[in-house]
């Protein structure tokens, strides 16, 4: 694909290259903290790469549709954390922990 | 937004629509004790199904769009809402919202019996969002929004099944129906995808213009078509995944009676009759395999389930089953009407069933007797009772005069012009179906007859003490539902489908036969399903009797023996000597066969067994016993090792799925850049 790509298309790689360090570090939290608000936070940065490369592509590939995509993200990312902070609570409710890896009691 | 031609029909489609979700919204307001929002709340489902009737009464015979909203808009891709009037099943939209508010008014006495009044705002809103379910599904002008309805039913049907926290199997059969749905629902969404990539639109109308010229590839519908299958297949309970229904009986019984007649299971009969033009009929063939399992695996269920509600809920896994498989078989209308008939008189059956089940909870029961076995007789108790119980029987096993007759009629006549047009390229495939087809309305009338013996006969010994008592609010309500079982649903005439054709049994002469064939299949059902169901009975609890029998067989055994010895008495002092020569000769010569002939045979005999024996030890011990030890030591050392990749640690999982995914974008772009 990068290979044929054509000189005024290139113009997007340095928010190419932030989207993909912003992806890499959501991932990174998402997989090493002990603490499950700051996972959340982690997604959040991944879908904002996301978004971004949603925005970068604009221009040149997807039309107006690039941003209606990165809106709909946005709200659904919003209904989706809503959701996850009323689960956490209710686990830490019940747990009184929001460390991920104490959360096995499924495991026998 | 298009509204287009907007007479009464169309406007009291919507109102059919939107006044059960007004209902439900009512039941926000509505109180323990409080009156005013309960009798709005009926005001509002009563004047949902006057406006059905208003809907069905004047409905025209074309397909037509009313409301046409646009949803998503996107390129490629263009989602509707909107009010669709569809001629064949707009019957089912005032069938649906009168069976809806007759079980409603039926659940305000059960609550009350069974200790749920407090909860009644909750049950009454789930309720009235199921029936708003079921018409946004009716009315829907695209597959999306059918799609929609289905899942408000499903999620209904979850809250409304495991509606009594307390009990100990609502919550999970509730899971169970939720899961089992969630596999037909992924399929759907899948299916929905294709059709928006192939086609860019779900609407019914566009779509059967696309097919119409040809537009859309075959192969993707089929592939389709096979998710429209597995979706139906979990949503009307057919044979892989049909296990949740018989487990939804945990629920309130009305709650069974609105799954299993009006909503729900009747939504997956929906969707393959939408969606039967755009598949290929050498597939649709499979359907029938599928549906002819179900049908029998239900009715042999039905004739041996120990429960009322077992018999009732297997009952309904293979008549849904038989639907579709006459639908497979091109009977479209002979399936619907079906499906009408079956709405009402499986309706009509459980809250006959709930009536009976409420009585028979104050009754105390004997010990050690089957569930079934230690109430029957309970349904003849009451006269009124007993009526509802015969009426809706004899529509389950399809009587003459009932309206499941006619539509039993028209489906054996549709199945006849299948196996015409098949008759040249018989299979044992089709032989097997054709087979089903007529077997399982023998064995629906076998086991209505069985429930019949078991619960409702008014002769059968009793096993209960005292009179059962039945509320007498909650017995006048299901005789509203009678009607709806005679013939009088489906058409002015008793012995036809439709006036204008004439009796379709005496089209020609091999449809003569088949209906004789098929009051005779109903007659033998009903004799087996009374013989075996008296035999059982009095097998199983009377102990006394054959008690009885044993001593009666002991005595004449002994007279016999002392009748033999008598007569040996009289021939003993004869010629005794000479009979004791030649019996000694002859005892030497069987000593000699004894000694030389007969054991050593069974020396040799038993030589070649113990070689046999040490042969079958050696393999014994190194091939069969070593194959075990091998697998044994694999999994001991194997065990612990996968045991840790499942540490119920989230974040391992996580690292896990990340590195997968990397593995899969890195080979991905290698392939591309190549």
């Amino acid at each position: 694909m990068l290979v044929t790509m054509k000189p005024e298309e290139m113009i997007n790689q340095p928010i190419l290259l932030i989207s993909g360090t912003l992806f890499i570090i959501g991932v990174a939290i998402v997989i090493s903290r002990r603490q499950a608000v700051v996972m959340l936070m982690g997604i959040e940065l991944m879908l904002a790469a996301a978004n971004l490369q949603f925005v970068a592509f604009q221009p040149q590939r997807l039309g107006a549709s690039g941003g209606l995509v990165a809106l709909f993200v946005l709200v659904v990312a919003a209904a989706e954390i809503a959701l996850a902070l009323a689960v956490l609570l209710g686990v830490y409710r019940t747990l009184q922990t929001s460390d991920p890896s104490e959360m096995n009691q499924l495991k026998a | 937004m298009s509204i287009s031609g907007m007479g009464l029909e169309a406007w009291s489609a919507l109102l059919s629509l939107l006044l059960p979700f007004l209902a439900a919204v009512f039941c926000i307001f509505m109180r323990p004790g409080g009156r005013v929002a309960f009798s709005l709340y009926f005001l509002w489902l009563g004047g949902g199904c006057v406006a059905a009737w208003i809907y069905f009464l004047c409905a025209p015979l074309t397909d037509q769009v009313y409301i046409r909203l646009s949803w998503l808009q996107m390129p490629g891709v263009h989602l509707h809402l909107g009010l669709a009037h569809t001629a064949a099943t707009a019957c089912l939209v005032a069938i649906v919202s009168s069976i809806g508010l007759v079980t409603a008014f039926y659940s305000v006495g059960y609550l009350y019996q069974t200790g749920h009044a407090t909860h009644r705002a909750r049950y009454f809103g789930h309720v009235a969002l199921f029936l708003f379910g079921m018409q946004v599904l009716l009315l829907a002008p695209s597959l999306f929004q059918f799609f929609l309805g289905w899942e408000i039913m499903g999620l209904c049907s979850y809250l409304l099944i495991g509606f009594s926290r307390e009990s100990q199997d609502g919550p999970p059969a509730a899971s169970k129906a939720f899961m089992y749905n969630r596999v037909g629902d992924a399929s759907f969404v899948g299916g929905i995808c294709i059709v928006v990539a192939i086609a860019g639109t779900t609407d019914f109308q566009a779509l059967q213009t696309l097919h119409q010229e040809q537009a859309l590839p075959t192969f993707w519908l089929s592939v389709a078509g096979f998710c429209w299958v597995v979706a139906s297949a979990a949503k009307s309970a057919q044979f892989p995944l049909h296990g949740w229904l018989p487990d939804a009986m945990a629920g309130p019984t009305p709650v069974s009676a609105l799954i299993h007649a009006a909503t729900m299971v009747v939504a997956g009969v929906l969707l393959l009759h939408r969606m039967l033009p755009f598949m290929d009929m050498e597939h649709v063939q499979w359907i029938g395999g599928m549906a002819a399992a179900t049908a029998l695996l239900g009715a042999v269920q039905a004739l041996q389930a120990a429960k009322l509600k077992q018999v009732l809920a297997w009952s309904t896994v293979s008549q849904l089953g038989w639907m579709l498989l006459i639908l497979s078989m091109g009977g479209v209308e002979g399936s619907l009407s079906h499906l009408y008939a079956h709405a009402f008189f499986k309706a009509g059956l459980f809250l006959v069933a709930g009536l009976i089940l409420s009585a028979a909870g104050q009754l105390v029961a004997p010990k050690d007797a089957p569930y079934i076995h230690w109430m029957r007789g309970i349904g003849g108790t009451s006269s009124s009772v007993l009526w509802l119980g015969v009426v809706f029987l004899l529509s389950l096993s399809g009587a003459p005069l009932s309206a499941a007759f006619l539509s039993k009629e028209l489906s054996l006549h549709q199945m006849m012009l299948w196996w015409q047009t098949h008759q040249t390229q018989m299979t044992w495939f089709t032989t097997t179906l054709l087979t089903v087809a007529l077997l399982t309305p023998m064995l629906t009338a076998w086991y209505s007859m069985r429930l019949f013996v078991l619960v409702f006969n008014p002769y059968s010994s009793r096993l209960f003490s005292g009179k059962p008592a039945f509320s007498r609010s909650m017995r006048i309500i299901p005789f509203v539902l009678v009607p709806g079982c005679t013939f009088l649903l489906l058409s002015w005439n008793p012995l036809a489908y439709q006036d204008s054709r004439g009796p379709v049994w005496a089209q020609s002469d091999p449809e003569a036969a088949l209906f004789l064939l098929s009051i005779g299949l109903v007659g033998v059902g009903w004799l087996a399903g009374y013989f075996t169901t008296t035999v059982q009975l009095s097998t199983s609890d009377d102990t006394q009797e054959s008690d009885f029998i044993r001593s009666l067989r002991l005595s004449l055994l002994s007279k016999l023996l002392r009748v033999l010895n008598s007569a040996a008495d009289v021939f003993r002092p004869f010629q005794a000597e000479r009979l004791t020569m030649k019996l000694a000769h002859l005892i030497s010569g069987i000593q000699y066969f004894e000694t030389h002939i007969v054991d050593r045979f069974v020396l040799l005999l038993a030589q070649a067994k113990v070689i046999v024996a040490q042969v079958a030890q050696w393999l014994d011990t190194f091939v069969a016993d070593g194959l075990l030890k091998l697998i044994a030591n694999v999994v001991y050392q194997v065990g612990p090792n996968t045991a840790e990749v499942q540490s119920g640690k989230l974040q391992g999982y996580l690292l896990r799925v990340v590195a997968v995914l990397m593995l899969g974008f890195a080979t991905l772009a290698l392939i591309l850049l190549k």
